[in-house]
């Protein structure tokens, strides 16, 4: 391992040691909410940034996110699954019906694409609001769900009632996330994932099919929006059609702008920097808090189009600057 | 022994008739340039080959068996591999991890191993790493490996495409203009690497404008105008007939 790498695990360490002590330096549990809708979300940009990796913007990812969350909540209480079966079994029920999704609408491209998704989210909410209501608890959703627990007989016994509580089994879930995200980003998958987005008809003709490749991203991307939406459910207790529609995808797409696009903590730095500025700081301004909001994302965008992570590239010149000038 | 064969082969875009019934055969280790004015339907022929259109009528024979029907990324795999008129790379990657794609369909790295690094993975990664350096220092580019696609110069870039090309292993290998926007210099160099890629025992099927490269590399070339085989042979006898000069110069009134 060489020297640099070694400083880059310390500074995970560090940050990893910082997040598991926040519960002592504060108990509010408020923050804790936040918190936990903030590691959700980075789970969900990460697994949206996995395909916008392939060079396509799913906009029915908010509703693979709801197939995650209703099928996490259908079997813990109609089938009365245990958690810990019903979130892997929610993730892929997403994963599957992407590959379905997949294959028929990834041939085409762009707009294209783009049109067939946004069908999609509609459908699904449609389908979630207007069908099955019985099962599907129609447009006021499923409320009561339950937050789950670890029991091991005469062992321990473990609620995740609370919020705090609930903030480590997301830390956990986040960390997972993001190491899964950065060993693919590294191995030849990702690679061919970016080669795909660079130039499909060179991938072609040397021969990787772009289509296989395609269709497995996205649904590597839906199974962590299946995590997403298993832990949201749980988490929040009430789900409704209108969580998971077009719209839920659009603040999303910003954090992942903001972030920094096809970068592995790019994602995850977009979500935290804006729901921090949105939940702890912009609350003050009362009326202007959506218009500062957008203000900040044009800055950003303007001053840096790679998004928050080219942060030290973009300042470094203007240390330069300032040191030559002295 | 015939490598590559098209009959009959045809290509209708409405009502233009872009390529028609065009007959013709490469043999094992051959240069065959085809060459035509623009327009002519030569890139039609190669997008065909290769898979990128289908053709309206007629086939494909590679090796014996019809190809006409398949995916261009099903076609590269079976060893007929192309470089593009317009240059097409993975622009945000470096001139190594180019070639590294290029091979990974050959390669026989799995992506469940790459996932989860194996130690068998990352054997075949580096052997993989090994061939792209050879490949790279076949093309002239070692010295820019670590350089990104999108910053290397044009002559460089052309190289770079040869070299994606050849990474994955083609048995017959399609070159768009390869020579396209070179100055003299480059264009020397490239043709005496593509005389080194022939004697490595490819078969090369060379579409170009550059009259005197074409007569200087090729055995035999194929001249198309208005999307028809004019003429068929040695560049010396190709070059005396009176139809190809018209069709390229023109007739003289």
């Amino acid at each position: 391992m060489n020297k640099r790498s070694t400083t880059v695990w310390i500074g995970y360490g560090a940050l990893l040691g910082l997040l598991l002590t926040i519960p002592l330096f504060t108990d509010e549990a408020y923050v804790f909410h936040i918190l936990c809708l903030i590691g959700i979300n980075i789970i969900f940009a990460c697994s949206l940034n996995t395909i916008l990796n392939i060079g396509e913007l799913n906009l029915a990812h908010a509703a693979f996110m709801g197939i995650g969350a209703y099928a996490s909540t259908l079997l813990v209480m109609r089938l009365s699954f245990s958690f810990w079966l019903a979130m892997p079994l929610a993730m892929v029920a997403a994963a599957i019906i992407s590959l379905a999704i997949g294959f028929l609408t990834l041939r085409f491209k762009g707009a294209y694409f783009l049109l067939f998704t946004f069908l999609f989210a509609e459908l699904v909410r449609i389908l979630l609001s207007n069908f099955w209501i019985g099962l599907f608890g129609g447009i006021p959703g499923l409320t009561n769900i339950p937050r789950p627990s670890i029991q091991i007989p005469w062992l321990f016994h473990l609620e995740f009632s609370s919020n705090k509580d609930f903030y480590y089994l997301i830390l956990v879930m986040v960390v997972i996330t993001v190491f899964v995200m950065r060993r693919m980003d590294q191995s030849r998958l990702g690679m061919v994932f970016r080669a795909i987005s660079q130039s499909e008809t060179l991938t072609e003709s040397i021969g990787i099919s772009s289509m296989k490749f395609k269709i497995l991203g996205c649904a590597i991307g839906c199974l962590f929006a299946g995590l997403a939406g298993s832990l949201y459910a749980h988490f929040v207790r009430i789900i409704t059609p209108a969580d998971f529609s077009i719209h839920a995808v659009l603040t999303p797409i910003a954090y992942v702008v903001v972030g920094g696009m096809g970068s592995v903590f790019g994602p995850v730095i977009g979500t935290s920097f804006l729901m921090i500025l949105s939940h702890f700081f912009l609350r003050e301004f009362g009326l202007y808090e959506l218009l500062l909001y957008g203000v900040i994302i044009v800055l950003i965008i303007r001053f840096m189009p790679e998004g928050l992570i080219s942060l030290p590239r973009v300042i470094s010149p203007w240390f330069g600057k300032l040191l030559t000038r002295e | 022994m015939i490598l590559l064969e098209v009959k009959n082969l045809t290509k209708q875009f409405g009502g233009l008739l872009a390529v028609n019934r065009l007959d013709f055969s490469i043999n094992q280790g051959e240069i065959i340039g085809l060459i035509g004015p623009n327009g002519a339907g030569k890139t039609t022929v190669f997008n065909m080959i290769t898979g990128t259109f289908r053709p309206t009528l007629g086939e494909v024979i590679f090796m014996g068996e019809e190809i006409g029907r398949l995916k261009p990324n099903q076609i590269a795999q079976l060893g007929v591999v192309r470089s593009f008129q317009l240059t097409n790379l993975f622009g945000d990657m470096t001139a190594i991890q180019n070639v590294i794609l290029g091979s990974h369909q050959k390669s026989g790295v799995g992506l469940w191993g790459s996932l989860w690094n194996t130690k068998s993975t990352r054997r075949k990664e580096m052997e993989c790493e090994r061939g792209a350096i050879r490949t790279l220092e076949f093309m002239g580019l070692v010295e820019h490996q670590k350089m990104l696609a999108k910053n290397l110069a044009h002559g460089q870039q052309r190289r770079l495409e040869v070299a994606v090309a050849l990474a994955a292993k083609p048995k017959v290998l399609l070159l768009d203009e390869p020579l396209q926007g070179m100055n003299h210099e480059e264009v020397r160099d490239m043709l005496n690497r593509i005389a080194e890629i022939r004697r490595e025992g490819k078969t090369i099927l060379l579409v170009e404008h550059n009259m005197r490269a074409v007569t200087s590399i090729c055995d035999r070339v194929i001249v198309l105008n208005f999307g028809e085989k004019i003429d068929e042979g040695s560049p010396q006898k190709v070059m005396q007939n009176p139809e190809v000069i018209e069709a390229y110069l023109g007739v003289e009134e």
